[in-house]
C-alpha cells in the first residue's frame, strides 16, 4: 500500500473514530436502549474519573506554580556551574508576524525590553511577510526604535509562494531561523549556546521568563533534548474581552496547567522555547503544516529516537484573548481559534507515517504516544456531545416515554451527581483563575468583579457549543482530506 | 505539596493516576450493578436484583411505613434496594387518613406510587366571610381558579380561597332564587345564570353618570332549561331546553330565534363553535333509533336572520 493510501487512511481515523462513538451510542439507544444506558453510565463514570485526574493536576500544577513564583531565577543562573556558563547563553526572541497591529507588537517588545535579562543577551528577530505590504516599513520602524535596547533587532521578509509551503506561521519562523543561523555563523555564535523562543505576535513573557528559561537550560544534561514550554496565561486584555472569551480562554490556560504536570506526555504548544542547535538539526518547523508549534516536537522526538521531552517552565507567557467586534463575532473568531488547534490532530497522521518507518523507538513508546494522540483528540471531540446533548435526551427520553425500567432512574441520579461535582470544579477554577488577574487598571469599574464571578456560569454553554464543536469539525474535515488554512486569530484590542 | 521537587510532582501525578484508574476498574462494575438493582445479600451471599419504589403524596411530608418500618424521612422519597416481592406501604400524615396498599416491586424498575390523601373530615379551618353565602359556582381564569359569589351583598367575584377580588355587582338576588341557579357562565364581561326556567343575564347600565352592572332576567319557559352557552360568533345566547334550541340576541333580548325543533325530551345537543354547526342526536320518534342531525347555523342562519329582521323592520313602519 503506498504512502498515500496509508496517510489518507490516517487522516481518516481520528474522526471516524469520535463519529462512530457518537452515532454508534445513538444507534445502540435505537436498538438496545438498556445497552446503551449502561453504556453511558460506564462513559460519566470515567468522566468523573477523569475530572477528578484532572483537578487533581490543576492543583497540583497551581502549587507549583505558585510555590515557585518568588524563585530569584537571574541569581540561580549567575550560581549555577556547569559546562555552560550563564554568559555564553544568548536568547533570540523570534515574533512571526502577519498584518499584526504596530501597538500590539510595541507591547510584546515593551514587554519583553521590562525583562529582568540582561538585554545584551537577546537577539530579536521580526519575521513579516511579503503579502504583507505594510510589514517591512513597519517592522524597521520598529527595529530603529527598540534596536538601543537589545543585542540586535534582525527584520526578515519571508517571500510569498515558495514551492512545498503554506502560508502559515511555521513557514514563516522557518524562513527567520534559516536567516539567524547565517547570522550566528556570521558573528561567531555557537549554535548550542543558542536558545530559540517562538512567539506569537502577541506573547509578553513575564520578566523572569528568560532567565526561567536560561536556568533550567543551563542544569539541564538533555538540554538539546528538551523544549521548554511557558503556561500561556490570556489576559493581556482581561479587563476588556467579553465574559464568554475570558472563560474560554482561562480554560485553555487550565488545560496547559493540567498538560504541564503529565511529566513525559506534554508536547510543545503556541509560545515556545527550544535549543536554536536542535532546531536547525531536525530541519527547522514545519512549513507545509498548521499546527507547527506541536510537530516540532515531534520532529525532535523521531530525530532522538524517542529520548526528547518538554520541560513545563515555571514562568509564563501572557498572550491577549482573541476577541471580535462583537459577541457574535468573538464566538466565530474563537470557534476558528479552537479548530485551528484541533488540527494538532493532524501530528497523529504525521507520527503514525513515521513511526511506521522508525525502528528505533520501542513499540511501548510509539503505542503509548499514539495513543495519548488519539485519546485526547477523540475526547476532545466527544465529550462535550455526550454529556450535554446525549445524555440529556437519553434521560428526556426515558421520562417522556414513562420509561421506568431503573437505569433510566440512575442516569439521571449519576448525572446529578455529576452535576454537583462541575460546580465544584467551576469553584475551583474561579479560585485559581484569580491568581492570574493581572491588576485591576483605574479606568475599569470594580463592579467587573462580579463579573469574573458570573462569567463561570457560561462554562456549561460554552463546553456544550464550542468545547467538542470545533474539534469534530476539524477531523470530519480531514475526514474528506479538505486542508485548512491557515487563519490569523485577530488580536490587537487595546489594552488599556 | 508546596515545596516539592519536580520528581515529587511526578511521583503524585503518577501516584494520582494510579489512583483513579483503580478508583475506576472498581467502582464502575458496582455502579453498573447499583444501576441494574443488583445489591448484594451477605445472608445468601450472592447478588439480587431489586426494584425502587418512588413514593409521592399529596400533600407531602407524609410518614412511611414499609412492611411496618418507619423510614427515616417523609414523602417524596425514593426507596432503593427493594427485594422483587410484595410489600405493604402505609402513608401518615396529621389531619388525614392514613392510607394503605400493598405494590408488588419488579426487579431492575421503578414502581411509582402518586396518592392524594383525603383530609380527615373532624378537622375544620373556619374562615368567617364579609357577606352571606347563598351559592357559588367556579370559573377559571388563565392563571387560576376563581369562585362568582352570589351573595347578600351582590355578586362578588373572589379567589379560590374566598377573598374578595372584586363586586360585579352591587345588586342583590334573593336567597331562594340565588340557592335555584344551577349554572352560570362567566366570560370576563358578561355574566349568565340560569335556573330550571329561568335565565339572567349581566349588562352595564349608567346610573347617575357611573357604569353599574346589572343582571336581568332575560328569558322564562315552561319547559326545562337543560342547556345554555354563546354561539354564533358568542353573539347569541343559545338555550336548549324540552322541546327545542332558541337563540336569543345578547344585545337586544326581546330577538329570539327558534334553531331547532326536538323531537324528544332527551335529545343531546353539541355546539362546534369553530364552524357554527349544531349536532342533535336524538330519538327518531317513528322509528325509535338514535340519530345524529348537523344543522349548519352559519350563512344559512345569517340570511335567515336577515330576512326575519327585515320583516320584522316592515311591520314596526307598516303596523
Amino acid at each position: 500500500m503506498n504512502e498515500i493510501k496509508i496517510k489518507r487512511i490516517l487522516e481518516a481515523v481520528p474522526g471516524l473514530i469520535s463519529w462512530a462513538i457518537l452515532l454508534c451510542l445513538l444507534v445502540l439507544f435505537i436498538m438496545a436502549p438498556l445497552f446503551a444506558v449502561l453504556t453511558l453510565i460506564v462513559y460519566l463514570m470515567y468522566w468523573v474519573c477523569r475530572l477528578s485526574y484532572m483537578t487533581a493536576l490543576l492543583l497540583a500544577a497551581h502549587f507549583r506554580m505558585h510555590s515557585r513564583r518568588n524563585y530569584q531565577w537571574i541569581d540561580m543562573c549567575k550560581k549555577v556551574k556547569t559546562d555552560l556558563c550563564f554568559n555564553d547563553v544568548l536568547h533570540v526572541v523570534l515574533y512571526p508576524t502577519y498584518k499584526e497591529s504596530k501597538e500590539l507588537i510595541e507591547t510584546s517588545l515593551d514587554s519583553l525590553r521590562k525583562s529582568n535579562y540582561p538585554k545584551d543577551k537577546v537577539l530579536v528577530v521580526l519575521a513579516g511577510e511579503e503579502r504583507d505590504v505594510d510589514a517591512k516599513e513597519m517592522l524597521n520602524g520598529l527595529k530603529k526604535h527598540y534596536l538601543p535596547f537589545f543585542n540586535n533587532i534582525i527584520v526578515t521578509i519571508h517571500p510569498d509562494n515558495i514551492e512545498g509551503e503554506i502560508p502559515s506561521k511555521g513557514s514563516n519562523a522557518t524562513y527567520a531561523a534559516k536567516k539567524i543561523k547565517d547570522y550566528l555563523i556570521d558573528n561567531d555564535i555557537r549554535l548550542e549556546h543558542v536558545i530559540i523562543s517562538c512567539f506569537d505576535a502577541d506573547t509578553c513573557p513575564d520578566e523572569n521568563y528568560l532567565a526561567c528559561l536560561t536556568y533550567h537550560y543551563l542544569t539541564n544534561s538533555k538540554r538539546h533534548q528538551t523544549s521548554y514550554q511557558p503556561l500561556p496565561i490570556y489576559n493581556n486584555n482581561i479587563y476588556q474581552a467579553p465574559a464568554l472569551a475570558r472563560v474560554i480562554e482561562i480554560g485553555s490556560t487550565f488545560w496547559q496547567l493540567i498538560e504541564s504536570m503529565r511529566y513525559g506526555k506534554v508536547i510543545t504548544f503556541s509560545s515556545h522555547s527550544m535549543s536554536f542547535k536542535t532546531l536547525v538539526e531536525v530541519g527547522y518547523w514545519p512549513v507545509d503544516m498548521i499546527s507547527d508549534d506541536s510537530v516540532i516536537f515531534w520532529k525532535c522526538f523521531l530525530h532522538f529516537d524517542g529520548d526528547y521531552r518538554t520541560y513545563p517552565l515555571e514562568r509564563p507567557v501572557y498572550m491577549d484573548i482573541a476577541v471580535g467586534k462583537n459577541i457574535f463575532d468573538t464566538i466565530k473568531i474563537q470557534y476558528k481559534q479552537k479548530r485551528r488547534w484541533a488540527w494538532g490532530v493532524e501530528n497523529f497522521v504525521y507520527v503514525s507515517m513515521h513511526f511506521l518507518k522508525y525502528n528505533n523507538i520501542s513499540f511501548l513508546k510509539k503505542f503509548s504516544r499514539i495513543y495519548q494522540l488519539l485519546d485526547n483528540h477523540v475526547n476532545w471531540a466527544t465529550w462535550a456531545i455526550i454529556i450535554s446533548f446525549i445524555t440529556p435526551f437519553f434521560i428526556c427520553w426515558g421520562k417522556v416515554t414513562s420509561h421506568n425500567t431503573l437505569v433510566f432512574l440512575n442516569l439521571a441520579y449519576i448525572n446529578g451527581i455529576i452535576s454537583n461535582a462541575l460546580i465544584f470544579v467551576l469553584i475551583l477554577s474561579f479560585l485559581i483563575s484569580k491568581y492570574f488577574m493581572p491588576p485591576r487598571p483605574a479606568n475599569i469599574s470594580r463592579m467587573i468583579y462580579v463579573s469574573f464571578v458570573l462569567q463561570w456560569l457560561l462554562l456549561p454553554f460554552i463546553s456544550a457549543v464550542l468545547g467538542s464543536l470545533p474539534a469534530l469539525d476539524a477531523q470530519t474535515r480531514l475526514i474528506f482530506g479538505k486542508t485548512l488554512v491557515f487563519n490569523r486569530t485577530k488580536k490587537g484590542k487595546k489594552r488599556k | 505539596m508546596k515545596n516539592l521537587s519536580d520528581r515529587g510532582y511526578q511521583v503524585s501525578q503518577i501516584v494520582f493516576f494510579w489512583i483513579i484508574s483503580l478508583a475506576f476498574l472498581v467502582f464502575t462494575p458496582i455502579i453498573v450493578l447499583f444501576s441494574l438493582g443488583y445489591t448484594f445479600d451477605g445472608e445468601a451471599n450472592t447478588f439480587i436484583k431489586t426494584g425502587v419504589i418512588s413514593m409521592e403524596t399529596q400533600p407531602g411530608k407524609a410518614q412511611i411505613y414499609v412492611d411496618g418500618n418507619k423510614l427515616p424521612d417523609t414523602t417524596p422519597y425514593l426507596l432503593r434496594g427493594v427485594l422483587p416481592k410484595a410489600q405493604s406501604i402505609v402513608f401518615e400524615k396529621k389531619g388525614y387518613f392514613t392510607y394503605k396498599t400493598l405494590v408488588t416491586v419488579k426487579p431492575g424498575m421503578v414502581t411509582d406510587i402518586n396518592v392524594a390523601l383525603v383530609p380527615d373530615s373532624e378537622i375544620y379551618e373556619q374562615k368567617s366571610l364579609p357577606f352571606d353565602l347563598y351559592a357559588y359556582f367556579t370559573t377559571k381564569s388563565i392563571m387560576e381558579e376563581k369562585l362568582i359569589c352570589l351573595t347578600d351583598k351582590g355578586i362578588i367575584l373572589c379567589d379560590s380561597k374566598f377573598a374578595v377580588e372584586k363586586v360585579i355587582t352591587p345588586q342583590v338576588m334573593s336567597e331562594v332564587t340565588a340557592r335555584s341557579i344551577k349554572h352560570m357562565i362567566y366570560s370576563g364581561d358578561k355574566l349568565i345564570l340560569w335556573n330550571d326556567k329561568q335565565i339572567w343575564v349581566s349588562s352595564v347600565e349608567e346610573e347617575n353618570q357611573a357604569d353599574v352592572t346589572v343582571i336581568s332576567k332575560v328569558y322564562e319557559t315552561e319547559n326545562n332549561i337543560k342547556h345554555v352557552f354563546l354561539g354564533l360568533k358568542k353573539r347569541y345566547l343559545m338555550i336548549q331546553d324540552d322541546k327545542e334550541v332558541k337563540a336569543i340576541d345578547i344585545k337586544n333580548y326581546s330577538i329570539l330565534y327558534p334553531i331547532a325543533k326536538l323531537e324528544t325530551n332527551d335529545g343531546e345537543i353539541y355546539y362546534d363553535e369553530d364552524s357554527d354547526e349544531l349536532y342533535l342526536y336524538e330519538r327518531d320518534v317513528q322509528s325509535s333509533e338514535r340519530t345524529l342531525k348537523i344543522k349548519n347555523l352559519g350563512t344559512n342562519f345569517y340570511a335567515k336572520l336577515q330576512e326575519l329582521t327585515y320583516e320584522r323592520d316592515q311591520n314596526k313602519k307598516n303596523p
